[in-house]
Protein backbone atom coordinates (compact mmCIF):
# COMPACT_ATOMS: atom_id res chain seq x y z
CA UNK A 1 0.00 0.00 0.00
CA UNK A 2 2.79 2.29 0.66
CA UNK A 3 4.37 2.50 -2.50
CA UNK A 4 1.39 3.28 -3.84
CA UNK A 5 1.15 6.22 -1.67
CA UNK A 6 4.89 7.25 -2.05
CA UNK A 7 6.25 8.19 -5.24
CA UNK A 8 10.08 6.82 -4.13
CA UNK A 9 10.42 4.83 -1.19
CA UNK A 10 8.31 4.90 2.01
CA UNK A 11 9.53 6.70 4.73
CA UNK A 12 11.62 4.36 6.68
CA UNK A 13 9.57 3.25 9.88
CA UNK A 14 10.36 5.24 12.76
CA UNK A 15 11.25 3.16 15.73
CA UNK A 16 14.12 4.82 17.77
CA UNK A 17 12.99 7.51 20.84
CA UNK A 18 15.28 10.48 18.83
CA UNK A 19 13.09 9.97 15.66
CA UNK A 20 9.98 10.15 17.65
CA UNK A 21 10.32 12.83 19.47
CA UNK A 22 11.86 14.81 16.44
CA UNK A 23 9.00 13.85 14.09
CA UNK A 24 6.11 14.81 16.85
CA UNK A 25 8.17 18.28 16.60
CA UNK A 26 7.97 18.11 12.80
CA UNK A 27 4.71 17.36 12.52
CA UNK A 28 3.30 20.05 14.33
CA UNK A 29 5.99 22.88 12.61
CA UNK A 30 4.40 21.73 9.75
CA UNK A 31 0.78 21.89 10.38
CA UNK A 32 1.64 25.66 12.25
CA UNK A 33 2.95 26.30 8.88
CA UNK A 34 -0.06 25.15 7.07
CA UNK A 35 -2.59 26.74 9.76
CA UNK A 36 -0.88 30.45 9.57
CA UNK A 37 -1.05 29.97 5.73
CA UNK A 38 -4.31 29.76 5.86
CA UNK A 39 -4.90 33.32 7.09
CA UNK A 40 -3.10 34.78 3.85
CA UNK A 41 -5.27 37.43 2.66
CA UNK A 42 -7.69 37.37 5.75
CA UNK A 43 -6.09 38.89 8.42
CA UNK A 44 -7.30 41.96 10.17
CA UNK A 45 -4.78 43.96 8.50
CA UNK A 46 -2.14 43.92 5.62
CA UNK A 47 1.27 43.40 7.97
CA UNK A 48 -0.25 41.00 9.98
CA UNK A 49 -1.23 38.90 7.22
CA UNK A 50 2.34 39.37 5.63
CA UNK A 51 3.85 38.19 9.17
CA UNK A 52 1.67 35.41 9.63
CA UNK A 53 2.40 34.46 6.24
CA UNK A 54 6.45 34.58 6.86
CA UNK A 55 6.38 32.94 10.11
CA UNK A 56 4.12 30.03 8.69
CA UNK A 57 6.49 29.53 5.86
CA UNK A 58 9.41 29.24 8.88
CA UNK A 59 7.70 26.78 10.61
CA UNK A 60 7.72 24.39 7.11
CA UNK A 61 11.16 25.24 7.04
CA UNK A 62 11.81 24.27 10.09
CA UNK A 63 9.56 20.84 9.65
CA UNK A 64 11.11 20.15 6.63
CA UNK A 65 14.52 20.97 8.11
CA UNK A 66 13.25 18.10 10.93
CA UNK A 67 12.31 15.34 8.10
CA UNK A 68 15.81 15.69 6.58
CA UNK A 69 17.11 14.71 9.66
CA UNK A 70 15.02 12.03 10.86
CA UNK A 71 14.92 10.89 7.20
CA UNK A 72 18.22 11.43 6.18
CA UNK A 73 18.55 8.38 3.60
CA UNK A 74 15.12 8.90 2.19
CA UNK A 75 15.21 10.41 -0.57
CA UNK A 76 12.44 12.53 0.19
CA UNK A 77 10.34 15.21 -1.83
CA UNK A 78 7.99 17.15 0.24
CA UNK A 79 5.38 16.07 -1.61
CA UNK A 80 5.80 12.15 0.39
CA UNK A 81 5.70 13.94 3.71
CA UNK A 82 1.86 15.18 2.78
CA UNK A 83 1.10 11.45 1.17
CA UNK A 84 1.74 9.81 4.61
CA UNK A 85 -1.59 7.88 5.69
CA UNK A 86 -3.14 9.68 8.51
CA UNK A 87 -1.82 7.67 11.06
CA UNK A 88 1.68 8.33 10.33
CA UNK A 89 1.53 11.93 11.12
CA UNK A 90 2.91 12.80 14.62
CA UNK A 91 0.87 16.40 15.54
CA UNK A 92 -1.17 16.97 18.75
CA UNK A 93 -3.91 18.39 18.25
CA UNK A 94 -2.90 21.66 19.77
CA UNK A 95 -1.60 22.12 16.30
CA UNK A 96 -4.05 20.25 13.86
CA UNK A 97 -7.32 22.28 15.08
CA UNK A 98 -8.84 24.63 12.65
CA UNK A 99 -8.11 28.32 13.85
CA UNK A 100 -10.94 30.48 13.55
CA UNK A 101 -11.94 32.78 14.26
CA UNK A 102 -8.65 34.81 13.57
CA UNK A 103 -8.01 35.43 17.79
CA UNK A 104 -8.33 31.53 18.45
CA UNK A 105 -5.14 31.55 15.56
CA UNK A 106 -3.36 33.95 17.19
CA UNK A 107 -3.92 32.35 20.58
CA UNK A 108 -2.84 29.05 19.45
CA UNK A 109 0.43 30.32 18.10
CA UNK A 110 1.28 32.27 21.37
CA UNK A 111 0.55 29.39 23.22
CA UNK A 112 2.70 27.17 20.47
CA UNK A 113 5.60 29.27 20.02
CA UNK A 114 5.83 30.22 23.72
CA UNK A 115 6.44 25.96 24.82
CA UNK A 116 8.42 25.20 21.29
CA UNK A 117 11.85 26.57 22.69
CA UNK A 118 11.83 24.27 25.66
CA UNK A 119 10.77 21.21 23.38
CA UNK A 120 14.40 21.77 21.28
CA UNK A 121 16.02 22.25 24.60
CA UNK A 122 14.49 18.75 25.97
CA UNK A 123 15.42 17.19 22.47
CA UNK A 124 18.95 18.70 22.05
CA UNK A 125 19.69 17.97 25.84
CA UNK A 126 18.91 14.43 25.17
CA UNK A 127 19.43 13.83 21.76
CA UNK A 128 22.15 16.17 20.42
CA UNK A 129 25.11 14.41 20.89
CA UNK A 130 23.84 11.43 18.55
CA UNK A 131 21.69 13.61 16.52
CA UNK A 132 24.16 14.74 14.15
CA UNK A 133 22.91 18.27 13.16
CA UNK A 134 20.81 19.05 15.94
CA UNK A 135 22.04 20.83 18.22
CA UNK A 136 22.83 23.06 14.91
CA UNK A 137 19.63 23.08 13.72
CA UNK A 138 17.86 24.19 16.93
CA UNK A 139 20.39 27.03 17.06
CA UNK A 140 18.82 28.03 13.61
CA UNK A 141 15.75 27.58 14.56
CA UNK A 142 15.74 29.52 17.82
CA UNK A 143 16.85 32.82 15.83
CA UNK A 144 13.48 32.79 13.69
CA UNK A 145 11.44 31.61 16.65
CA UNK A 146 12.76 34.68 19.04
CA UNK A 147 11.22 36.40 16.59
CA UNK A 148 7.46 34.48 16.58
CA UNK A 149 7.10 34.86 20.35
CA UNK A 150 8.35 38.55 20.05
CA UNK A 151 5.35 39.05 17.50
CA UNK A 152 2.88 36.90 19.32
CA UNK A 153 3.56 38.32 22.66
CA UNK A 154 3.55 41.76 21.56
CA UNK A 155 0.09 41.39 20.11
CA UNK A 156 -1.36 39.50 22.81
CA UNK A 157 -0.30 41.64 25.48
CA UNK A 158 -1.38 44.95 23.42
CA UNK A 159 -4.68 43.58 22.85
CA UNK A 160 -5.18 41.98 25.82
CA UNK A 161 -4.97 45.67 27.36
CA UNK A 162 -8.19 46.53 25.69
CA UNK A 163 -11.31 45.04 27.13
CA UNK A 164 -13.75 44.02 24.04
CA UNK A 165 -10.28 42.77 22.38
CA UNK A 166 -8.92 40.88 25.85
CA UNK A 167 -12.45 39.60 26.63
CA UNK A 168 -12.58 37.82 22.64
CA UNK A 169 -8.84 36.28 24.14
CA UNK A 170 -10.14 34.76 26.82
CA UNK A 171 -12.77 33.14 24.99
CA UNK A 172 -9.96 31.73 22.47
CA UNK A 173 -8.10 30.62 25.42
CA UNK A 174 -10.49 29.14 27.57
CA UNK A 175 -11.25 26.65 24.23
CA UNK A 176 -7.50 26.50 23.41
CA UNK A 177 -5.64 25.83 26.51
CA UNK A 178 -6.79 22.05 27.39
CA UNK A 179 -4.62 21.85 24.52
CA UNK A 180 -1.83 23.30 25.18
CA UNK A 181 -1.68 22.12 28.74
CA UNK A 182 -2.13 18.67 27.16
CA UNK A 183 1.63 19.35 25.18
CA UNK A 184 2.44 20.99 28.28
CA UNK A 185 1.79 17.81 30.18
CA UNK A 186 3.58 15.68 27.81
CA UNK A 187 6.69 17.90 27.96
CA UNK A 188 6.73 17.71 31.16
CA UNK A 189 6.48 13.50 31.25
CA UNK A 190 9.60 13.58 28.82
CA UNK A 191 11.86 16.22 30.71
CA UNK A 192 10.20 17.01 34.02
CA UNK A 193 12.56 20.40 34.44
CA UNK A 194 11.68 22.01 30.38
CA UNK A 195 8.30 21.03 31.03
CA UNK A 196 8.25 23.48 34.54
CA UNK A 197 10.27 25.71 32.55
CA UNK A 198 7.82 25.83 29.85
CA UNK A 199 4.75 25.73 32.26
CA UNK A 200 6.33 28.69 34.19
CA UNK A 201 6.80 30.78 30.45
CA UNK A 202 3.36 30.17 29.96
CA UNK A 203 1.58 31.48 32.89
CA UNK A 204 3.99 34.59 33.57
CA UNK A 205 2.63 35.38 29.65
CA UNK A 206 -0.74 34.75 30.32
CA UNK A 207 -0.47 36.79 33.64
CA UNK A 208 1.27 40.07 31.89
CA UNK A 209 -1.66 39.69 29.23
CA UNK A 210 -4.23 40.00 32.19
CA UNK A 211 -5.33 36.62 30.82
CA UNK A 212 -6.59 33.77 32.80
CA UNK A 213 -5.53 30.12 32.06
CA UNK A 214 -8.19 27.86 34.08
CA UNK A 215 -6.57 24.94 35.09
CA UNK A 216 -8.08 21.59 33.89
CA UNK A 217 -6.62 17.97 34.35
CA UNK A 218 -4.55 17.56 31.58
CA UNK A 219 -5.03 14.45 28.78
CA UNK A 220 -2.66 12.66 27.47
CA UNK A 221 -1.63 12.97 24.25
CA UNK A 222 -2.07 9.93 21.43
CA UNK A 223 -0.10 11.62 18.55
CA UNK A 224 -0.99 8.54 16.75
CA UNK A 225 -5.01 9.78 16.45
CA UNK A 226 -5.82 12.27 14.68
CA UNK A 227 -8.08 15.65 15.67
CA UNK A 228 -11.42 15.93 13.66
CA UNK A 229 -10.02 19.08 11.77
CA UNK A 230 -6.63 17.27 10.97
CA UNK A 231 -8.55 15.39 8.14
CA UNK A 232 -9.42 18.23 5.81
CA UNK A 233 -6.15 19.74 6.14
CA UNK A 234 -4.23 16.59 5.43
CA UNK A 235 -6.69 15.99 2.33
CA UNK A 236 -5.55 19.42 1.23
CA UNK A 237 -1.80 18.66 1.11
CA UNK A 238 -2.81 16.12 -0.85
CA UNK A 239 -4.66 17.74 -3.39
CA UNK A 240 -2.18 20.24 -3.61
CA UNK A 241 0.30 17.79 -4.57
CA UNK A 242 -2.08 16.04 -7.23
CA UNK A 243 -2.07 19.43 -9.12
CA UNK A 244 1.29 19.12 -10.01
CA UNK A 245 2.72 16.26 -9.42
CA UNK A 246 6.28 16.48 -10.65
CA UNK A 247 6.60 20.30 -8.84
CA UNK A 248 9.47 20.30 -7.03
CA UNK A 249 9.17 22.77 -3.78
CA UNK B 1 -2.41 52.97 14.04
CA UNK B 2 0.21 55.67 13.12
CA UNK B 3 2.13 55.18 9.82
CA UNK B 4 5.95 54.32 9.59
CA UNK B 5 8.06 54.97 6.66
CA UNK B 6 10.69 52.29 6.33
CA UNK B 7 13.96 52.95 4.94
CA UNK B 8 16.83 50.44 4.26
CA UNK B 9 20.50 49.83 3.60
CA UNK B 10 21.33 47.42 1.61
CA UNK B 11 25.03 46.08 2.30
CA UNK B 12 27.50 47.92 0.35
CA UNK B 13 27.92 51.76 -0.10
CA UNK B 14 24.77 52.65 -1.11
CA UNK B 15 22.95 54.67 1.57
CA UNK B 16 19.48 54.14 3.11
CA UNK B 17 16.54 54.07 0.64
CA UNK B 18 12.72 54.60 1.25
CA UNK B 19 11.51 51.03 1.07
CA UNK B 20 7.75 51.66 2.06
CA UNK B 21 5.38 51.95 4.86
CA UNK B 22 3.88 50.45 7.34
CA UNK B 23 0.90 50.46 10.01
CA UNK B 24 1.87 49.39 13.01
CA UNK B 25 0.26 50.37 17.03
CA UNK B 26 3.67 51.17 17.97
CA UNK B 27 7.39 51.53 17.73
CA UNK B 28 7.98 47.53 19.55
CA UNK B 29 5.15 46.41 17.33
CA UNK B 30 6.30 48.99 13.85
CA UNK B 31 9.68 47.02 14.06
CA UNK B 32 8.66 43.64 14.11
CA UNK B 33 6.39 43.52 11.36
CA UNK B 34 9.12 45.89 9.41
CA UNK B 35 11.14 42.81 9.92
CA UNK B 36 8.74 39.84 8.60
CA UNK B 37 7.76 42.58 5.89
CA UNK B 38 10.63 44.32 4.44
CA UNK B 39 13.29 42.26 5.29
CA UNK B 40 12.68 38.91 4.83
CA UNK B 41 15.47 38.20 2.50
CA UNK B 42 18.46 40.07 3.63
CA UNK B 43 16.99 43.22 1.73
CA UNK B 44 18.83 45.57 4.14
CA UNK B 45 21.74 45.15 6.73
CA UNK B 46 20.62 48.79 8.64
CA UNK B 47 16.86 49.69 8.67
CA UNK B 48 15.23 53.23 9.89
CA UNK B 49 11.51 53.75 11.06
CA UNK B 50 10.30 56.87 11.30
CA UNK B 51 7.11 57.93 12.25
CA UNK B 52 5.00 59.74 9.31
CA UNK B 53 3.90 62.14 11.91
CA UNK B 54 7.61 63.08 12.70
CA UNK B 55 8.43 63.65 9.43
CA UNK B 56 8.88 67.26 8.65
CA UNK B 57 7.01 67.84 4.90
CA UNK B 58 7.70 70.84 2.77
CA UNK B 59 5.40 72.35 0.35
CA UNK B 60 6.01 71.45 -3.49
CA UNK B 61 4.51 74.65 -4.17
CA UNK B 62 7.48 76.00 -2.98
CA UNK B 63 9.79 73.42 -4.62
CA UNK B 64 8.49 73.98 -8.06
CA UNK B 65 10.12 76.92 -8.85
CA UNK B 66 13.29 75.27 -8.35
CA UNK B 67 12.62 73.32 -11.23
CA UNK B 68 12.95 76.52 -13.64
CA UNK B 69 16.69 77.89 -11.97
CA UNK B 70 18.80 77.12 -14.73
CA UNK B 71 21.83 79.54 -13.13
CA UNK B 72 21.73 77.03 -10.16
CA UNK B 73 22.58 73.95 -12.52
CA UNK B 74 25.33 75.40 -14.02
CA UNK B 75 26.53 72.11 -16.55
CA UNK B 76 30.04 74.28 -17.52
CA UNK B 77 29.72 74.24 -20.60
CA UNK B 78 29.60 77.36 -21.58
CA UNK B 79 32.71 77.81 -19.66
CA UNK B 80 33.70 75.36 -22.18
CA UNK B 81 33.21 76.73 -25.18
CA UNK B 82 34.88 79.81 -24.32
CA UNK B 83 37.71 77.87 -23.16
CA UNK B 84 38.00 76.25 -26.92
CA UNK B 85 37.23 79.17 -28.25
CA UNK B 86 40.16 80.88 -27.03
CA UNK B 87 42.37 77.49 -27.23
CA UNK B 88 41.57 78.49 -31.25
CA UNK B 89 42.43 81.68 -31.21
CA UNK B 90 45.98 80.80 -29.07
CA UNK B 91 45.33 83.21 -26.41
CA UNK B 92 45.47 80.22 -24.03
Amino acid sequence: MTSAIFRNSPPPEINDAAATILLALADDEFMMGHRHSEWLGLSPFLEEDLTTASIGQDEFGHARALYALIWPSWEMRDADVVRRPPGSWRSCALTEMAGVPWEKSLIRHWLYDLIEPFRWTSATTAYGASATGLSALAERVECEEHFHRAHATALVQRLGAVDTARMRLQHALDDVAPTAMALLHELDSIDASQGAAATQAVLEAAQQASLKITHVSPTVIDRRVRHADAESALRQFVDVVAFDPDARW
Amino acid sequence: MPTYEVFLKPDGKDGFFHAGSLDAPDDEMAALYCRETYIRRGEGVQAWLVARQHIVTLDPKELEVTAHRQHASNDGSVVAQRRRARRQAGTE
